[in-house]
């Protein structure tokens, strides 16, 4: 039986043990150290390159950042996705459904780098919006190259994550409890608040995290959109690869960025935790 | 005893759908800028509705 378990659970384990040596290998070059003028890197292994984040400006400033705009982007997530995922999942009219549903799909096939150009083109100095302003006699507006635009198109591209997780768990909520509060005489808030609401709290979380994590990790975005001036984790890790040569580092600040993700995602177990607790004792 | 007649039919009210099809539509937004750049004689990546052609495909093809 044990034996059975073990054969049954062996892909699984191969597919995670591939994801930690990359990550452990990957993580073991942050203890090692560059030579000054080169990109070659060697040991004994030693902490100095976490010394060096920890009183870096720039490092925490890019950590504040990313922290910063993923929690702007889930809020704003959470707040235009989670209508548009009770419609898909609660609308009588078959039509619509698959339309959003289509929709939805659709956005996958576009590819992120194709949807950056597309934002460069809608939010750029002569793009879409500022070209309309112009035409009415209105200033230029400046929304590219800063973290609107970062905001903007990392909201876009995650929306449809969200959308269909959170759509799959609301999904398998019964309509009828729903129904029954309304008849009890709950208004249509009432009824969502009462009850649908505390009964998709897992797929929320679940659809919130997931967010959460995209947001932290974007890079695309914010080096194309942000336009060098928002610096976030992922493109810090980027430059110090690309601009400086100094891999240690970037490792070192890879690192730091898995551990902030634990840890963000810990927090948000926590969060829904405590929720999941708070309904159910009004419930009782 | 009160009776109180429930519309089970619009479970969703036209306020949410009226920001979910808002919502969609953001999402949606970047995809006919794809396909119209795709089509654009501009070589750079500037908003213009002046000529559009097919260069793009011929030179891919």
């Amino acid at each position: 039986m044990r034996r059975a378990t073990f054969l049954l659970a062996l892909p699984a384990l191969l597919v995670l043990a591939l994801f930690v040596v990359v990550l452990a290998s990957f993580a073991s070059v942050s203890l090692m150290v560059v030579d000054p003028g080169s990109a070659v890197f060697h040991g004994p292994p030693t902490l100095v390159n976490y010394g060096k984040l920890l009183v870096s400006e720039g490092a925490w400033r890019a950590v504040l950042t990313t922290l910063r705009l993923s929690s702007e982007i889930t809020v704003l997530t959470v707040l235009f996705g989670y209508p548009l995922a009770r419609v898909l999942a609660r609308s009588h009219s078959r039509t619509l459904r698959r339309v959003i549903l289509f929709c939805l799909v659709a956005t996958f096939l576009s590819g992120g780098v194709t949807r950056a150009y597309a934002w460069l083109i809608i939010l750029g100095n002569q793009g879409l919006i500022n070209q309309g302003l112009r035409a009415v006699g209105l200033p230029r507006a400046a929304l590219i190259n800063n973290e609107f635009a970062v905001v903007v198109s990392v909201l876009n591209f995650v929306l449809p994550f969200f959308v269909l997780t959170l759509f799959s768990a609301l999904r398998t909520i019964p309509e009828t409890l729903e129904h029954a509060a309304r008849n009890l005489g709950a208004s249509r808030w009432r009824s969502f608040v009462t009850v649908t609401l505390p009964l998709s709290l897992p797929g929320l979380a679940a659809a919130t995290s997931l967010c959460f994590a995209l947001s932290l990790g974007a890079f695309l975005f914010p080096q194309m959109l942000g336009g060098g001036r928002v610096q976030v984790l992922a493109t810090a890790i980027y430059d110090h690869i690309q601009a400086s040569y100094d891999v240690p580092s970037a490792a070192a600040l890879a690192v730091l960025f898995f551990l902030l993700v634990l840890l963000m995602l810990a927090v948000v177990g926590g969060i829904r935790r405590l929720v999941a607790v708070r309904f159910a004792g009004e419930a009782a | 005893m009160k009776r109180i007649a429930i519309d089970h039919a619009r479970s969703v009210s036209p306020a949410i759908t009226a920001l979910a099809l808002a919502t969609l539509a953001f999402v949606l937004l970047p995809l006919p800028f794809i396909v119209l750049y795709a089509l654009s004689m501009n070589n750079y990546t500037l908003f213009s509705a002046h000529g559009f052609t097919l260069q793009w495909f011929q030179r891919f093809f």
